[in-house]
């Protein structure tokens, strides 16, 4: 019966997930339009290189001028995430704990359905969503580049994608997994948002802050931004790690689920 | 398919704070109308998402249709249709497309009879549910509880909000499904509505099953008020301290007082007088609960 809930949620998300999809083509679009003109300007790439060295590796601002370092500095490294992320929580916590709030997953579960098979088709139906989101991301921003002669290579880009979207899928699947766990929605997004401050936190301090470096392993941005996968020899690894950790999350949240009371 | 559709022993679901369901003994058999009864937040929701393992009982055993309740079996869903007491559907569905997607869940979409209780109900599939009234939309919780004709009916409050009309048609429709052998477990805090159709009834307390038995039964033993006209004015004292009387107020050639027992003393009283007329009103459920907590406050 799952198939029949993954198709009945992504449905029921639809509209809402493609106006997000909208927002952020028009984000991309409108990043890739001003590119022209930061490419040819001289006084950026200056006040890039008189900021301090600390700050432009802090702030992604490294390489502003590239391609590659465009789409880092304005999408990928800090707003394309977080919008995709907040996306993904208030998603996750409507998954189970929102809708158990309002009462809709009662009538759903005297069906023969289990709480499995629900907890199943949700997951499911949150994946889709960020994976609708995570090719939008992609087609504008591949599309937006080229409009402008801007040269993105599409393999650093597709990494570069799923690497945000499976960040937004961690946290989205974390509010998932508390909040089916426990049937509370506030404490689902709470804990949440809490997560991903504290590990944005510590993912941008620990360039500095030496103590902070033996703890960026523990935080999910480390593996999706932690370096640009547009310099360098990219590194898939972090976006499967952070795909095994939603699923991993939800995982644990299931047994609590399966036996507490509906609330 | 086992005669007894509901059976707990000792089923209780007790919360740390303030009681749930005290430890429940009730049997329903195949092919009647139980009427569950009592005033709001006696616990008859509580009993009844336990039955349906929405919430895990805290001791005790029950079986519907001969399933334990612990296992939440997915195949007895399948044979169980299910009101809630608090509906929550998705504002924007249509009728329709709810009636379609239970259909497909429970693996059996009859349309046409589905049409066919819509009809009955006067409810139009085609309007989103956001923009259904309440009586609308307890129309389709309804629709979506029949629409399968499960072998049992659980519904909590059925006719709530509901036009008199509609609710007459909804309890037509249970009869239906009665004479098919199928059952009907339906709470209420109407004492007129399950007065109408169910075959015994049970009465709920503070979370405790006071009583189980026949309606005519439970009526019977409910206080009602019951007024006397003589020809000439009486004294109040003849009648102020017989046994199965309270209440007793006399206004010139009027008794008016509340029979809670026998009537038998009454009745013996009455014949000391000329009695012009005699009339004794229903029992308003509502009044009996009270009188019960007032007798616990006594006893406290």
């Amino acid at each position: 019966m799952w198939p029949e809930l993954l198709r009945e949620q992504v449905r029921r998300d639809l509209r809402g997930t493609l106006w997000w999809a909208f927002g952020l083509a028009l984000y991309a679009a409108v990043t890739w339009a001003f590119y022209p003109t930061i490419r040819s300007s001289p006084d950026i790439a200056g006040f890039v290189d008189r900021l301090p060295a600390a700050l432009r590796a802090a702030f992604g601002v490294e390489d502003f001028i590239s391609p590659g370092g465009y789409a880092w500095a304005r999408m990928f490294s800090l707003l394309l995430p977080l919008t995709l992320i907040i996306y993904a929580v208030r998603a996750g916590t409507r998954a189970v704990a929102g809708d158990e709030q309002d009462g809709r997953l009662e009538l759903l579960l005297a069906q023969p359905v289990t709480r499995t098979e629900l907890l199943l088709g949700r997951t499911l139906a949150l994946g889709a969503n960020l994976a609708l989101l995570g090719l939008t991301v992609f087609l504008s921003t591949a599309i937006g580049a080229r409009l402008v002669d801007a040269d993105l290579p599409l393999g650093r880009l597709a990494l570069a994608t799923l690497a945000v979207t499976g960040l937004a899928w961690t946290l989205g699947a974390l509010a998932l997994a508390v909040g089916s766990a426990t049937g509370r929605p506030g404490l689902a997004s709470g804990v949440a948002a809490g997560v991903t401050l504290a590990s944005y936190l510590d993912h941008s301090l620990s360039p500095q802050v030496e103590a902070l470096r033996a703890l960026r392993g523990v935080s999910p941005f480390w593996y999706a931004i932690g370096e640009s996968p547009f310099r360098g020899t990219p590194h898939p690894t972090g976006a499967l790690v952070l795909l095994a950790a939603g699923a991993v999350l939800v995982l644990l949240g299931a047994p609590r689920f399966v036996r507490r009371d509906l609330r | 398919m086992p005669e007894h559709v509901i059976v707990t022993r000792g089923l209780a679901k007790l919360y740390p704070r303030g009681v749930g369901l005290r430890p429940l003994d009730l049997t329903v058999e195949r092919g009647e109308i139980f009427g569950f009864l009592g005033p709001n937040g006696a616990g008859k929701t509580t009993t009844i998402r336990t039955l349906l393992g929405f919430l895990r009982p805290t001791a005790g055993e029950g079986e519907v249709l001969g399933v334990d309740v612990r296992t939440r079996a997915r195949d007895l869903r399948a044979r169980v249709g299910y009101l809630p007491g608090e509906l929550h559907l998705d504002p924007d569905r249509t009728g329709a497309e709810l009636s379609d997607l239970v259909g497909r869940l429970r693996g059996h979409l009859d349309r046409a009879y589905a049409h066919e209780l819509a009809a009955r109900l006067g409810l139009d599939l085609t309007r989103r549910v956001g923009t259904l009234s309440k009586g609308n939309k307890q129309k389709v919780g309804l629709l979506l509880a029949l629409q399968g004709r499960p072998d049992l009916l659980i519904l909590d409050e059925p006719t709530d909000g509901l036009d008199p009309l509609v609710q007459e048609e909804v309890l037509t429709i249970l009869r239906e499904a009665r004479a098919e052998g199928r059952t009907v477990f339906l709470s209420s805090h109407v004492l007129a509505e399950v007065d109408r159709i169910a075959d015994r009834v049970g009465i709920i307390r503070a979370g405790e099953l006071v009583t189980v038995s026949g309606v005519a039964e439970v009526k019977a033993r409910l206080p009602h008020r019951v007024e006397v006209r003589f020809a000439q004015p009486v004294p109040e004292a003849a009648f102020a301290r017989l046994s199965g009387v309270r209440d007793v107020r006399v206004r010139g050639d009027t008794l008016s007082c509340v029979l809670d027992g026998g009537a038998d003393a009454l009745v013996k009283a009455l014949a000391a007088h000329t009695v012009l007329d005699l009339r004794g009103s229903e029992p308003d459920l509502e009044q009996a609960f009270l009188s019960y907590y007032q007798e616990d406050h006594h006893v406290a």
